[in-house]
């Protein structure tokens, strides 16, 4: 289905959810659950969290159904709502930080690592939490911004949309993300490199 | 760094690395190390970051949020006999209250006590600012009076 059909069918499905209909509301859920919880988790770094984030996320989309209006695209206000939601509970539990990578996600990847040793195994972990360090090191705005650009592959405009500021604002975001993500990262890949 | 390089870098971190820019800033670009620099190391962060954590859903996710909407927004199921039970309790409950109320101002209304009222006792007074103090021995009989 190519976007502006899916973004019209996303529509159509909310005004079958304005009048009550839990049917439309699955099949929104059952499309849209796996962009709102990679978006949650890798803003909040953690899998409880997440799943309570892409809950709620939901529940304030079924309650508001009767409010949209389709001026911007659907995936838009879904991630708006997203992005109130994680801030909210980014600021609330501003103490709690990222958990470790999880050995059930190494179990996803296994695929992915097949034939590995253990040691590649134990390198790969240590890199993806160093990585998710340095995204949970940048402001919780800025890290919102630029999980919307790499991840989700939204636009500037659309980031604006969905963070409630002004182009010029998300570009100053984003180049303040990019320039401080650079020199973490750029640390991390030469201490690798001198391992 | 100057105003031109900042531009010229907030445009690089708009977009992905690769992506086309304006004229001016693709100008710019080819010509300033700083800026050349900046795009490197954003390239290979960028790059970086596809090593990043991340998770699918858990697979009752999905069931598990429609039940949940489901739940907060079920309506109540219709029991036309506890709608019936609450208003006769409310019914009784103002008919006995006005009845009480009734009884208590029927008890308190004014009646017609004059007759059975006592007049009140006469109250003897004395001169007491006559030159004399009552009781004196030389005090007139007729100074002891009645209040009119």
């Amino acid at each position: 289905m190519s976007e502006p059909e899916l973004r019209q069918d996303d529509t159509a499905l909310m005004a079958r959810v304005a009048s009550g209909d839990e049917d439309a509301f699955r099949m929104l859920v059952e499309r849209h659950q796996e962009a709102v919880f990679r978006l949650a988790y890798r803003h909040l770094g953690s899998f409880a969290d997440a799943q309570d984030a892409t809950q709620d996320t939901f529940q304030r989309l079924f309650e508001a159904a009767k409010r949209y209006r389709p001026e911007a695209g659907f995936r838009t206000y879904l991630f708006t709502i997203a992005a109130r939601i994680c801030l909210k509970r980014k600021q609330r539990h501003d103490h709690s930080r990222t958990e470790p990578v999880a050995p059930s996600m190494l179990d996803c990847q296994k695929t992915a690592l097949a034939g590995s040793g253990p040691e590649d195994i134990l390198a790969r972990k240590e890199r993806q939490t160093a990585i998710r360090r340095a995204l949970d090191d940048l402001p919780a705005d800025q890290r919102l911004a630029l999980i919307l650009l790499r991840y989700e592959e939204a636009s500037c405009e659309e980031i604006a949309r969905i963070l409630g500021r002004t182009r010029g604002a998300v570009h100053s975001l984003l180049y303040r993300a990019r320039s401080h993500l650079a020199i973490l990262l750029r640390d991390l890949d030469s201490r690798e490199v001198d391992a | 760094m100057s105003t031109s390089c900042r531009a010229v870098q907030e445009l690089l971190c708009a977009a992905p690395p690769g992506t086309a820019l304006a004229p001016e800033a693709a100008a710019h670009l080819a010509t300033c190390p700083a800026c050349r620099a900046f795009a490197s190391d954003d390239a290979r962060a960028w790059q970086t970051l596809e090593d990043a954590p991340v998770l699918p859903p858990p697979r009752d996710l999905a069931a598990r949020i429609t039940e949940r909407v489901s739940q907060r927004h079920a309506r109540p199921p219709a029991r036309p006999w506890r709608a019936l039970a609450t208003g006769l309790a409310a019914a009784a409950a103002i008919a006995t209250g006005i009845l009480w109320g009734a009884w208590i101002g029927a008890d308190l209304a004014p009646t017609d006590h004059a007759s059975s009222v006592p007049a009140a006792p006469e109250i003897a007074y004395a001169e007491v600012f006559d030159a004399t103090p009552p009781g004196g021995l030389d005090a007139p009989p007729e100074s002891i009076g009645r209040l009119p």
